[in-house]
């Protein structure tokens, strides 16, 4: 029975994805739902929620307005709250029961903005998808909306209407041409290789259409929340190693970036995805401005240069001022609504993937890019060969699982483990190997565990994984 | 490690709001709301139990929750934090593929199946859990246990509900009570045995309640205080249920109609003649012996006089997730000459009217304030800070004034003596009675004198609970 966890927890929800994501931005975030999901994501996802006054909060959905349709109490409770309030922005998305009745939550935004003249992002979420999803629609929609073209700092935008429903299918066929494995030499993804010429892992860098450039390179840091970096210092960590080599940080999308600062991004010439959820407002930036992306997170000596060396290399690469200041088009923002279909509207949740029946020597679980960078890290660092990567969710960018197993079967999960004679992967992972306690290397993912685990969580950003699960894992290999 | 550059980000700033539709006086107060109602704020208390905590209060009990993973989430990770939690709980995820091609039922029936034939031990009982989504989709869920109950004929299987958007006739938390009495059938009447339900934390054994029946010879079964499966099973046994609060009110009744147990109604009370004539009116029913009341009041009456001594006109503020009956407490407080500051409430229980319309007389200027109207977010919670001292009752209050002096009171449950600790695993036991208000003074005093860890107190999930 594939949708049965007998011993797994489930990631983060798409809903809790936009509240993260959105927390640090000054605005008025609210989840359509009767009650539970502000206090699950509250409790166990957002660990600023005690001291950091966002105003993330539910609407009270009751059964009459669920059966009539009815939305205007939600509308008149938002407008009262914005009017006292005034946020930068206003967010609204659906729990289960809004998406069963199918709630318009584009028109719904549209009709807050009429009333509030405040800019209102409708998310067309279902407490179904991850958090990946959700966050990535949500950066996906700030830059849509709020980041300024740089050419022409005044225009604003004037459609109201940051719903993902608009994308169409096209742009995943061309997110597919990174299973090609190399340089293309067009303006889609190009697999980074080093040394021997094999692949490293999936750290990418897309350059698109760029040309030679010059230095003082600034970037932004797309992909931060704490369902993936928890609160322990990795993010800060980043920060500094960007310091340390003369890179200027426009902005941290969204830890430690005010609201101003984000809305600066088109300044930057390269965007750094530092998990899946920076994706698809990487894809969005460059299409539309043309800045290019790298993917990945430094982790270790080596990831640090290798980090850096492509955010250089992209930057050198970058396009020269004056075509940026006029990318903008119409053009380029249509490709960029085109090349980016919505994650949230995928269907097939359940997926026990195309599994190798070889032994792995570590089998690694989690987020695709951390993932990807885990990989790079300990092949580069560590020598360690034969590591296989499990991407335990469904609607992950297509792009970025092209190197993983993409498994969400607990059962399926469970058979991989045992193949596995080391395991990296949170802690509740270890509930599928009983008994075998020895051979699991303990790395938790606060959009998995929440809380419970959070003072394990290390700062893997840098210097690497803690020695501790390492150092057990070196011994014995 | 945590980072406090990350934990604590600088770019965000509160709005500034004032106290308008989120504060009132007592004197203007309306009964039984008296506030607007908007967006809701979650304010970072955790100690209350929820549905993913009531059922470990059954032993063997296992916990199946079939909902979208938004709710799964929460309910999972709630448990996990339980001592013994996740043992007992596994869920079945409901995708937007079984809602398009309407096989609820059947993943349903092939989930909890699934998962029952996994663990390790069979289960005595397993409490499944449906979510709004199937309900209001209208999932068939006699055919569900029907299929179930035919396949596992030796588990008693409870339909449990998380359906906080359909709440028509009871709450969640009334409604998830009133099913853990499901699987309780009907045994031969045992003399003199008595059920406390439901309750989430045991009686003090202390409290003169508990000595009234024990002295007369009743046995006295308590839902919160169950050892084994055998206990949960041996509560069809019993003459009568008392429950103390509202929401324990639907368990109690569907005992009485399914199982005959009449259903009697002792209420949390704070007021000494109330006391009194629960009493009263217990020991007429059951023919129990009744305790000294004169005496008892008179201890409670000198214990509060010499507590006021020692704190003076400390402020006090006090919450309604602390005591069911907080307008009866914050009366008592006044009563008694205590400085009660604030009673946090977002509305207030029927049965409170007459304290309402004391304390409206009384004290007017005293203040309400909700806990989940939207500005309770925004507004700073350095109350505690300006007034020197201050001693909140319940988490809530000691969170949004920000006080480090507080009594750890939830659902009239504290744990044992004057344990403010982090404690996580405490033996939290029902203040109740006289005897109660005796406990109450000295957490008070211990409050007063004692600061406390307060975020690390009140964000911990489900106070007291085990699995």
């Amino acid at each position: 029975m594939k949708q049965s966890q007998s011993v797994l927890s489930c990631y983060a929800a798409d809903l809790f994805g936009i509240a993260s994501a959105l927390y640090e931005l000054g605005g008025l975030v609210v989840m359509h739902d009767a009650s539970g999901c502000n206090s699950t994501y509250s409790t166990h996802d957002e660990p600023r929620w005690y001291d950091t006054p966002s105003m993330v909060y539910i609407s009270g959905l009751n059964e009459i307005d669920t059966v009539q349709g009815n939305d205007s109490r939600l509308i008149d409770h938002i407008a009262e709250a914005a009017e006292e309030t005034h946020p930068n922005f206003i967010a609204v998305g659906g729990s289960p029961l809004p998406n069963a009745i199918g709630t318009d939550f584009r028109a719904l935004a549209r009709l807050v903005e009429r009333r509030t003249g405040i800019p209102t992002l409708g998310f067309r979420t279902d407490g179904i998808h991850s958090y990946l999803a959700g966050a990535g629609e949500a950066f996906l929609a700030i830059a849509r909306r709020f980041v300024k073209d740089p050419a022409a700092r005044s225009e604003v935008s004037d459609t109201g209407d940051s719903s993902v429903q608009s994308f169409n299918e096209k742009g995943m066929d061309d997110a597919a041409l990174l299973d090609d494995g190399g340089m293309t030499g067009r303006s889609t993804m190009t697999i980074w290789g080093e040394g021997k010429g094999r692949l490293m892992s999936a750290d990418f860098v897309d350059t698109g259409t760029c040309k030679e450039g010059k230095r003082h390179i600034k970037v932004n840091l797309i992909g931060a929340t704490p369902l993936d970096f928890s609160v322990v210092g990795n993010v800060v960590e980043m920060k500094k190693i960007l310091r340390e080599h003369a890179l200027e940080l426009v902005s941290c999308w969204a830890m430690g970036s005010s609201f101003e600062e984000i809305e600066a991004s088109a300044r930057a010439d390269v965007n750094c995805v530092i998990s899946s959820t920076g994706f698809p407002a990487a894809k969005y930036l460059k299409e539309a401005y043309r800045i290019p992306y790298v993917i990945g997170i430094p982790i270790g000596a080596s990831g640090i240069r290798r980090w850096i060396r492509q955010i250089e290399m992209a930057a050198g690469e970058r396009v020269e001022e004056k075509n940026r200041e006029s990318a903008r088009t119409k053009a380029g923002k249509s490709a960029g609504e085109k090349s980016n279909p919505s994650l949230l509207t995928g269907l097939d949740a359940w997926k026990a993937g195309e599994l190798s029946p070889d032994q792995a020597e570590l089998l690694i679980i989690g987020e695709p890019v951390c993932l990807a960078s885990m990989k790079a890290y300990l092949e580069a660092e560590h020598g360690l060969s034969k590591i296989r990567l499990l991407c335990p969710f469904p609607d992950a960018p297509k792009e970025l699982t092209a190197q993983m197993n993409l498994v969400t079967v607990e059962d399926a999960i469970r058979e991989e483990c045992k193949k596995a004679r080391y395991v990296l992967a949170d802690p509740i992972y270890a509930r599928l190997m009983p008994g075998e306690p020895e051979k699991f290397l303990p790395l938790p993912h606060e959009a998995f565990s929440g809380r419970f685990y959070r003072d394990q969580i290390p700062r893997f950003v840098g210097g690497g994984l803690s020695p501790t699960p390492l150092e057990r894992l070196l011994q014995t290999l | 490690m945590i980072c406090e550059e990350e934990i604590r980000p600088r770019p965000v700033k509160a709005a500034a709001v004032d106290r308008s539709g989120c504060e009132t006086t007592m004197g203007e107060a309306q009964f039984s709301t008296p506030f607007h109602e908007g967006l809701k704020y979650g304010a970072p208390a955790r100690g209350s139990w929820t549905i993913a905590h009531s059922p470990m209060l059954i032993p063997e009990c296992h916990e199946i929750y079939v909902c979208c993973p938004c709710c799964l989430h929460g309910v999972v990770l709630s448990a996990e934090e339980i001592p013994g939690g996740f043992d007992r709980f596994s869920m079945v995820t409901v995708s937007n593929e079984n809602l398009i091609k309407g096989d609820l039922e059947q993943m349903m029936i092939d989930g909890v199946a699934d998962i029952i034939r996994k663990l390790p031990k069979r289960p005595r009982c397993v409490e499944c859990f449906t979510s709004c989504i199937q309900h209001f989709l209208h999932m068939d869920i006699k055919l569900v246990y029907r299929r179930l109950r035919e396949e596992f004929p030796d588990i008693d299987f409870i339909d449990g509900y998380m359906i906080p958007t359909l709440q028509r006739k009871f709450s969640p938390d009334a409604l998830g009570r009133r099913q853990l009495t499901r699987a309780i059938l009907k045994l031969p009447p045992v003399p003199r045995s008595i059920g406390l339900g439901i309750n989430y934390y045991p009686l003090d054994r202390r409290s003169e309640l508990v000595e009234m029946f024990e002295a007369s010879g009743w046995t006295v079964r308590d839902f919160a205080a169950l050892k084994t499966y055998e206990d949960y099973r041996q509560l069809g046994s019993v003459e009568a249920n008392l429950y103390f609060l509202p929401n324990g009110k639907p368990a109690a009744q569907e005992l009485e109609k399914r199982l005959g147990q009449e259903a009697v109604y002792a209420p949390y009370s704070w007021n000494f003649e109330e006391i009194r004539e629960n009493y009263v009116r217990l020991a007429q029913k059951f023919r129990l012996i009744l305790p000294d009341c004169d005496a008892l009041r008179e201890e409670c009456e000198n214990a509060l006089l010499l507590l006021k001594e020692e704190i003076g006109q400390t402020p006090i503020v006090l919450d309604a997730a602390a005591t069911p009956r907080v307008l009866s407490l914050a009366r008592l407080l006044v009563g008694q000459g205590f400085s009660v500051r604030a009673v946090y409430a977002d509305a207030f229980l029927p049965e409170e009217e007459a304290d309402f319309n004391w304390l409206k007389l009384h004290a007017p200027t005293l203040k309400a304030r909700a806990i989940e109207h939207y500005k309770m977010r925004l507004l700073p919670r350095t109350e505690a800070k300006e007034a020197g001292k201050l001693i909140a009752i319940g988490q809530k209050a000691a969170y949004f004034t920000g006080t480090s002096h507080f009594v750890n009171l939830i659902e009239n449950g504290a744990e044992e003596g004057a344990g403010q600790g982090r404690d996580r695993s405490p033996h939290p036991t029902i203040l109740y009675g006289y005897r109660g208000i005796l406990r109450l003074a000295d957490l008070m005093r211990a409050a007063y004198r004692q600061e406390s860890d307060v975020p690390a107190i009140i964000q911990q999930k489900a106070w007291g609970c085990r699995g």
